[in-house]
Parts: C-alpha cells; sequence; structure tokens
C-alpha cells in the first residue's frame, strides 16, 4: 500500500465517527463513488462493533489503521489496552450481536473482510477495490 | 402539471379594503399560485420527505404569502410567493430534517448535495464521485464530506407516509420483497431480526440478502440512494440494539 493513516481512539461508538470521517476522506482521495463512501461508512462501523464483540475482556482503545493505494483500501480494527472499570460509560455493547450477521453485512459492503488472531488479540480487516468511474457522458 | 399564472394582476389586501373584499382576494390569490406551490414543493423532492408533506408546507406557505402580500410595495406576487415558500421549505427541513442539529450552512449544503447527486446519478448512470458532486457544488471535497458525515444525522423519512402513488414506503418494500419471492437467510441467522419492524427487516434483506446496491434498492423504492444509506444504517442500530436489550 502507498500510504496510510493511523488513529488511535477510545473503544466507544460515539468516537467511531473519526473512523468515519478518515475512511470517507480517503476513498475521496483515490475517486471512490459516493455509493461505494456510503458502503465503507458502514464497513467500517461494522468491523469496529465485531472487534468489540470478540474481545476477551472489556477494550480501552481501538487502533485503525487505513491504507490504501490508487485502486483498493484497507482497514485493520485492533485493542490496545484494558479498562480498567469493565466497560466504559457509553461504550457500545456488541454483546448479542450474531458474529455471523455482521458478517454478512460485511459480505455485502466489501470486496474481502476477515479476522486474524495474534494468541487472543483478535485484528478486525477489510479490502475494497474501487470500481473505476465510467466516463460520464 | 398546474399552469403557474405570472405576473398576474390582483387585487392587494390593504387595509383600506373591506373584510370580504381581501378574503376574496386573497383565495384567488392561492387558487391562482397552488400550482407554483406545487413546481416548488417538487424541486425539494428526493431529499428525504414526503412529496405529500412538501406539497402541504408548500400551500400553508403559500396562504402566508396571500396574507401578507401587500401590492403597493411593488412587488410581483408570483416572485414575493416564491421566496415565502422557498424559505418555509428550508426551514422545514432545517427544523424537521435533522435528527442530529448540524450548522444550517452543513444543512443547506447537504441538502444541496443531494439534489446534485440526483442529477449527476441521472447524468453520469452510476453514483458519482465526491469530487464530481464536489465540482457540480462549486465547494471542495472538504466541505462535501463534512456534508456526507452530518447527512448521519439526517432523519429518514417515515416509511409510513403515503407516497405519490399511494403506498406507504414500507408496502413498497413488502411489495419489492414479494415479487423477488426473498429467501429468509436473514431470518434463519437470527431470530431477533422478528424483533425488528417489518421495514427495518426489509431494507436489511435487500441490502444484505439479495446484496442489491444501495442505488438499485434506490431504484426499487423511487427514493434516492442517499436516503437507502441512512435507513441502512437506521435498520443496523436498530438491530443491534435489539440485541444489545435482548441478551
Amino acid at each position: 500500500m502507498d500510504a496510510r493513516i493511523e488513529l488511535t481512539l477510545p473503544a466507544r461508538t460515539d468516537f467511531f465517527y473519526l473512523v468515519r470521517l478518515h475512511v470517507a476522506a480517503v476513498a475521496s482521495r483515490i475517486d471512490m463513488t459516493l455509493e461505494d463512501v456510503e458502503d465503507l461508512h458502514l464497513a467500517a462501523e461494522e468491523l469496529c462493533m465485531s472487534l468489540l464483540s470478540l474481545s476477551p475482556s472489556a477494550p480501552d482503545r481501538l487502533a485503525v489503521e487505513i491504507a490504501w493505494d490508487p485502486t483498493v483500501i484497507a482497514i485493520t480494527c485492533r485493542l490496545i489496552g484494558e479498562a480498567d472499570l469493565g466497560r466504559p460509560t457509553g461504550a457500545w455493547t456488541n454483546e448479542g450481536f450474531p458474529e455471523l450477521l455482521s458478517t454478512r453485512i460485511l459480505d455485502a459492503l466489501v470486496d474481502e473482510h476477515g479476522v486474524t488472531m495474534d494468541g487472543d488479540q483478535p485484528t478486525t480487516w477489510l479490502r475494497k477495490r474501487r470500481e473505476r468511474p465510467l466516463p460520464g457522458p | 402539471m398546474t399552469p403557474v399564472p405570472r405576473g398576474i394582476t390582483h387585487p392587494a389586501p390593504s387595509g383600506e379594503e373591506p373584510t370580504g373584499r381581501r378574503s376574496d382576494a386573497r383565495e384567488r390569490l392561492v387558487k391562482a399560485h397552488l400550482g407554483l406551490a406545487e413546481q416548488i414543493a417538487r424541486r425539494f423532492a428526493n431529499r428525504g420527505e414526503s412529496r405529500e408533506d412538501l406539497a402541504q408546507v408548500a400551500a400553508v406557505a403559500l396562504v402566508k404569502a396571500a396574507d401578507a402580500f401587500d401590492a403597493s410595495m411593488g412587488y410581483d406576487f408570483p416572485a414575493f410567493a416564491t421566496r415565502t415558500i422557498v424559505g418555509e421549505l428550508k426551514h422545514h427541513f432545517r427544523d424537521k430534517g435533522w435528527a442530529v442539529r448540524a450548522p444550517r450552512r452543513v444543512q443547506e449544503l447537504y441538502l444541496e448535495m443531494n439534489a446534485a447527486v440526483a442529477e449527476l446519478t441521472q447524468q453520469l448512470g452510476r453514483s458519482p464521485t465526491v469530487r464530481e458532486i464536489a465540482a457540480a457544488c462549486e465547494r471542495s471535497e472538504g466541505d462535501i464530506l463534512a456534508a456526507i458525515e452530518a447527512g448521519q444525522g439526517y432523519r429518514a423519512t417515515s416509511l409510513d407516509a403515503r407516497g405519490e402513488h399511494g403506498r406507504t414506503l414500507l408496502e413498497r418494500v413488502e411489495g419489492t420483497r414479494a415479487a423477488a419471492g426473498l429467501h429468509d437467510e436473514l431470518a434463519e441467522l437470527s431470530p431477533h431480526l422478528d424483533r425488528l419492524s417489518l421495514r427495518e427487516q426489509s431494507i436489511l434483506r435487500l441490502r444484505f440478502a439479495e446484496e442489491l446496491t444501495q442505488s438499485e434498492i434506490a431504484e426499487r423504492l423511487g427514493i434516492s440512494q442517499m436516503h437507502v444509506s441512512r435507513l441502512l444504517r437506521s435498520a443496523i442500530d436498530t438491530l443491534r440494539a435489539a440485541y444489545a436489550e435482548g441478551e
């Protein structure tokens, strides 16, 4: 990948808009269509949410990497640290949300996605290729 | 289409006239310009509000314009009414359309962007890029990205509102579902789907079971792709909340 952005943010849904903003900015740089940008919005959030459900403990922070080249965007999401007092107030709980449903949602939104494990620490990732817009009339 | 009278001569509802004459004049103004109100309301369509609601807002604004109009000020009534109706429609969108308040400048850009996206999609035969939208709106790409993000707070149209063919969006979704003979793969995945409304289930099925694109869903339902995007987000959020409560 030619370029990358790395973000660390509290593991709370009210900070996920930061991921959406950066993903949209990168998608715009490589001329993805608005539809793809909005699919990536949903997918990036789903990626963060699904990571929370895989976490063996209450996560403190998320590290999100957005990497891209002229034809593809890749996002990876992993956990950093543990919260001392359980899930912080306002954190989204993904408990009970079926992993298979998350998978189905990501299937429809991106080209590839998955989970890799480093010991008991999961990393969720996705890749979406740009469909080159056809020239307009 | 109702013809729009332009610059017609009409009596001014000035205080000098007897009440009956003022009332008649007002009624004539309103009747003569209902077509104008409908035309303006249509210009605001495809922005997430039902056409009926917009037509009603425009009609009420027309009545307000007729009440306030004073020909002695030298204004042309259609121009005066147009300003009033457009102002009321913008006010309606600002006050009623946003679940999360966004700055007025961003709200108006979002609405402008919606219209540009609809036009570009028609012209290009595909979803436009952010760069293309920015060029069409004569704004920076950063402005457009900010408007897209702000649009996440835009309230989706009530799916229970009756549309132009007298059917609710929900009924259109359900009609599409029945016609397509959709399988219930998602339902097999999760019994909690039953806790969602039919409208939420339908939108999820179209996107994630049938894997229609947002544009394809938009075309089937007669709504904008950006509106589909908002509905999808809302459905997923609702489903997630249902799970959180159910565990």
